[in-house]
């Protein structure tokens, strides 16, 4: 029954539908109105409290607060939950009241200066950042104020939208200041370096040149003995001279800026090989090099890569008959990995973390000489292109070092 | 040729004692004055202040000058006298314990005619300050004229 009684009303609704096209606008709206308000005489929600009620829950549930106020009184008019967990207030302490009524003077009066400004210009206005005292403590606001204008054009409320941006605010501050701690650290180590590179050597000369004048001018009252001491002293300067040199080159990797190009890793790594068999001139050595080898990297720093591998790679197969080197690349979870691999000395895979730190050595330095920084810069240059490198090995059977530089992981800054 | 003057700016005792026996073993046999900050290198280039009764007749040769200086520092002596008339065209060869590409970089651009680095090893630094001594005090020619204030 309900539904021929429903179908019998629609049938009438319809043959009233049917004449609306022809009434004209002021008869429509003259209509809505005696729809409304028979609708709410029969106590049922009117159009416009149905549209009143979807609007409110969209800007209940948006979590900006959301204020309108009247555009003549600049009195609160509306306001959202968003709104009210900001300043700790509620709507009805709120609405009909104005700036004044909640804030410090000179905070009302810049609130009130920007909604006259949006009102008088008719567009919005976008406030990057406003202080407001809430029951909370003081928040920092983006803040966007908008006009809302009547059918003339004229603005009758204004509408604000206030992202709380105060966390955010507090996040970018702690970046800054740890940038500028970063920043500072690293000048401090730069003036450190620079007065390393300079006073540190300059007592060395003095040790390396008096022993040397001494042997000179006073070898003669001296045995075997003696000047053999002098000679040490000699080497011991020499060798410090150069740990120092090493120690400064690493800080310069980790200071120099990274610049990317296109790098033609088979020629460098040649010219790599070529320095290295000049180190070791009668070590004879079967290199093979992977041609067509590209990598996008900073040359300069590379280079820095290979010359030390390949130093190793000659320095650890000086005593293998047969040495071997090889370098090329192979692909591992689609990244490029590069490595040199030879068939010295080798290394035990249970030091196999400590070979990148710096002044660790797995060979006595009557083995193999070296300052334990030369794999550590490499680490260091590796690091900064955002790759990883890594060594297997087995005692007398060789070594390989593989790396990346693609920066599937994060470059790291220079400075 | 034995006549001209090498200056030497060096603060470092130790320094300065290795560079005279470096140029004695490198047979430079030249008269050297050795200063000891950037601004009595000044004073003695202009002949002013503690400097002011030096022989004005003097010539120099070269000026081997450090670049880490009391008071005024070698890359500000190297500015001043690029920055005088009386002096612009004196060849001045940077001796210092830096290897820093900044400190090679401003000195020539600043107009240094060569960047040594001392070396640790004496053997080697008698070798650079030999040739050292060959080229600026042997081969190279310059406009003959004293160093007039």
């Amino acid at each position: 029954m309900p539904e021929g009684n429903n179908q019998s009303k629609s049938r009438k609704a319809e043959a009233i539908l049917a004449e609306l096209e022809a009434l004209s606008a002021e008869d429509l709206s003259t209509l809505a109105t005696a729809v409304d308000r028979e609708l709410s005489r029969r106590g049922l929600d009117s159009m416009a409290v149905h549209a009143n009620r979807f609007l409110d829950a969209i800007i209940e549930n948006i979590p900006d607060m959301i204020f309108v106020k009247d555009a003549r009184r600049l009195a609160f008019q509306r306001f959202n939950r968003a709104g009210e967990q900001l300043l700790g207030t509620s709507r009805s302490q709120l609405i009909g009241k104005n700036d004044y009524d909640f804030f410090p003077k000179d905070q009302a009066e810049f609130f009130q200066a920007k909604d006259r400004a949006t009102l008088s210009s008719k567009t919005l206005l976008d406030i990057l950042e406003e202080p407001i005292e809430t029951k909370n403590g003081l928040r920092w606001l983006h803040t966007k104020k908008v006009p809302i204008l009547d059918e003339n054009g004229e603005p009758i409320f204004l509408l604000g939208i206030s992202e709380d941006i105060t966390e955010r605010k507090a996040v970018q501050a702690a970046l800054v200041r740890a940038k500028e701690a970063a920043e500072a650290a690293s000048r401090e180590l730069e003036a450190f370096s620079y007065s390393v590179a300079h006073d540190l050597r300059a007592p060395l000369r003095a040790i390396d040149g008096f022993s040397q004048a001494l042997l000179e001018d006073h070898g003669a009252v001296l045995d075997d003995e003696g000047r053999g001491f002098l000679n040490r002293l000699r080497a011991a300067a020499q060798d410090m001279a150069r740990l120092i040199d090493d120690l400064l080159n690493l800080s310069r990797m980790t200071r120099s800026e990274l610049r990317r190009v296109s790098v033609d890793v088979s020629a460098l790594a040649q010219a790599s090989a070529s320095r290295a068999q000049q180190t070791y001139p009668g070590h004879v050595v079967e290199l093979s090099i992977q041609a067509g080898l590209f990598a996008l990297a900073d040359a300069q720093l590379l280079s820095v890569v290979f010359n030390n591998l390949l130093a190793n790679a000659w320095k650890f197969t000086r005593h293998t008959r047969g040495a071997r080197i090889e370098v090329g690349s192979l692909h591992e979870d689609n990244e490029q990995v590069f490595f040199v691999r030879d068939n010295g000395a080798g290394f035990d895979m249970a030091y196999a973390k400590k070979l990148f730190g710096v002044f660790q050595r797995l060979h006595t330095a009557s083995e193999f000489e070296g300052s334990g920084i030369g794999l550590a810069t490499v680490q260091r240059v590796v690091q900064r292109h955002g790759g990883r490198i890594w060594a297997i090995g087995a005692v007398g059977e060789g070594a390989t070092f593989l790396f990346t530089v693609s920066g599937a992981g994060r470059e790291e800054a220079g400075r | 040729m034995n006549d001209k003057v090498i200056l030497l700016v060096e603060d470092n005792p130790n320094d300065e004692a290795l560079t005279l026996r470096a140029l004695k073993k490198g047979h430079v046999m030249n008269p050297v004055v050795v200063v000891r900050d950037g601004a009595e290198a000044l004073d003695f280039l202009f002949a002013r202040n503690a400097h002011a009764g030096r022989d004005r007749e003097l010539s120099l040769q070269v000026i081997l000058l450090d670049l880490k200086l009391p008071k005024i520092d070698g890359l500000d002596v190297l500015k001043a006298i690029r920055a005088d008339e009386r002096t612009r065209l004196l060849p001045v060869v940077v001796l210092t314990s830096s290897a820093e590409d900044q400190d090679m970089v401003n000195s020539y651009s600043l107009g240094a005619n060569s960047y040594i680095r001392k070396p640790v090893d004496f053997n080697q630094f008698v070798e650079a300050v030999r040739q050292l001594g060959l080229y600026w005090l042997v081969l190279n020619q310059t406009p003959s004229r004293p160093l007039a204030p």
